[in-house]
């Protein structure tokens, strides 16, 4: 079942296709309903962190399977500024652009897998994954 | 541009109807993006949830049938959900915060109990110091003690061969005299008489050469008519022997010191005196003692050629008899040094303390 699908992120509207993709494909899988919601904020978060530092990357969908579980993995990649210290921006609080800084540490506590590779000067990279879950609502 | 509560109940209900009618990802967005911006304003979940409230409740109130009315509600249920994912990520990021804080409180006591140990460890490190120090400190008292006791018996020592000399061998000579005297007188040949003489001679030499020495030794007058006599005398001979003039001058309260001191002062006179007679090629010199505030000064001084120092007190101790002096000095708490300037001759200077108590009194 290897669905592959991307995402342009160029503009604050791309979120919202990043979103209804997302969401879609979450479906698909069998996640449940506030699973979905979940896999949506994190893309939220990540698509607009593209948008907002970057201007401009893609989201690239996908589906993931071990054994046992199956599950959607979400790639985000930018070519952006790149994250100087990364250490502190994954710190809950921290925000250089004036926002909260739910950001991308949010997104890291909703999804059960989360990496993120940053380098000043050379863009960033996050990957993270969600197992489907049949223990309840809490995602 | 910040959201009051009433601002979040007002859009939330917009929000919420325009989800209702067309149940799109967009509306979800909306209210995604509106539990963000809630955070944002500082306003918590409880609004949140108000706002919520206050949404159904004009849903019931408005549905066309208490049924669709209901079903509205259920639905409305996802978009509450959506809009709640902030909150619960803030949620986690406290609790994420929390394990960090635990984490840190956890290895700062872990380092206050390495800094305590490190702190143990330094102060029984201290104490030893302490130990070795006093332990020092007992070896140098102890060091000097032996130096005086080795210095006493000296004295001890000169004392009694002084002593010895005088009565034994200063008397047997005596004896010889006096028995050479009455052969002498016992009425025999000229040249008999003469041999006799001559050996009377002689013997009266040897004696005088003892009681140099004796006096040299450990003049009794020192022990027994008090220092000044006991200088005055030394010095005279000297002069006599040595053809150099040496004045003499001395404070009364000299005489205030106790044994030790005074024999200090004699031994100093004696080294000093012996010094400028070998080496100094003078032409006088001066034994002077003055009182000081609390001390006893005594100063020897020579007009004849100047010496280094340094070259003579230094490490190689060329000078033992001078080293000697310096120690002794040292040993009753006083202070020496010398001053040697070419054209300006030599100048010993010893100061030793003493307590003035009015009556020139023995305080040994």
């Amino acid at each position: 079942m290897g669905s592959d699908a991307r995402v342009e992120i160029a503009a604050a509207g791309d979120i919202l296709t990043a979103r209804q993709r997302g969401r879609a494909l979450a479906i698909q899988l069998g996640f449940s309903g506030s699973q979905t919601t979940l896999i949506a904020a994190a893309i939220s978060e990540v698509a607009r962190n593209i948008v907002q530092y970057a201007s401009r990357g893609e989201l690239i969908f996908d589906v993931i399977e071990t054994g046992t579980r199956r599950g959607m993995q979400i790639v985000a990649r930018d070519e952006g500024p790149g994250i100087a210290d990364l250490a502190r921006a994954m710190q809950y609080g921290y925000s250089t652009g004036g926002g909260l800084g739910v950001g991308l540490p949010g997104a890291k506590w909703l999804m059960d897998e989360f990496e993120i590779v940053s380098k000043p000067g050379a863009g960033t990279t996050v990957t993270m994954k969600k197992w489907v879950s049949h223990l309840g609502t809490n995602g | 541009m910040s959201l009051t509560a009433d601002d979040l109940v007002r859009q939330y209900q917009g929000a919420l109807r325009a989800y209702l009618d067309r149940r799109d990802e967009a509306a979800l967005q909306r209210a995604y993006e509106m539990g963000r911006k809630a955070i944002g304003a500082r306003l918590g979940v409880m609004d949140l949830a108000h706002a919520h409230q206050e949404a159904i409740l004009a849903l019931v109130a408005q549905g066309p049938t208490l049924a669709e009315g209901m079903k509205a509600c259920r639905c409305a249920q996802q978009f509450f959900t959506e809009s709640l994912w902030s909150f619960e990520m803030t949620q986690r990021g406290f609790r994420e915060a929390n394990r960090m804080l635990s984490e840190l409180n956890a290895a700062l006591e872990a380092r206050a109990r390495e800094l305590a140990q490190a702190n143990g460890a330094l102060k029984r490190e201290i104490r030893e110091r302490k130990c070795v120090e006093s332990a020092l400190r007992e070896s140098e008292e102890n060091l000097r003690r032996l130096s005086r006791r080795v210095l006493e018996a000296q004295e001890q020592e000169r004392t009694r061969i002084s002593r010895e000399l005088h009565d034994e061998v200063g008397q047997a000579l005596t004896a010889i005299n006096m028995n050479l005297a009455l052969l002498r007188d016992a009425g025999a040949p000229r040249r008999f008489a003469a041999k006799v003489a001559d050996l009377q001679k002689l013997l009266e030499q040897t004696m005088e050469t003892i009681h140099n020495f004796t006096r040299e030794l450990r003049p009794a007058m020192l022990d027994h008519l008090g220092l000044i006599p006991a200088l005055r005398a030394y010095v005279r001979v000297f002069s006599k022997r040595t053809g150099l003039p040496v004045r003499f001058q001395a404070a009364p309260e000299a005489e205030g010191l106790g044994m030790e001191e005074k024999t200090v002062l004699y031994r100093v006179t004696q080294e000093g005196l012996t010094n400028v007679a070998r080496h100094a090629r003078a032409h006088r010199a001066a034994v002077l003692i003055r009182r000081g505030d609390r001390s006893i000064r005594m100063e020897i001084q020579d007009d004849g050629r100047a010496f280094n120092v340094e070259s003579k007190m230094g490490p190689r101790k060329t000078r033992l008899g001078l080293l000697g002096i310096q120690e002794r000095v040292r040993l009753v708490n006083g202070q020496f040094s010398i001053e040697s300037q070419p054209g300006k001759g030599t100048t010993l200077r010893v100061e030793i303390p003493i307590k003035f108590s009015g009556a020139k009194s023995d305080s040994s």
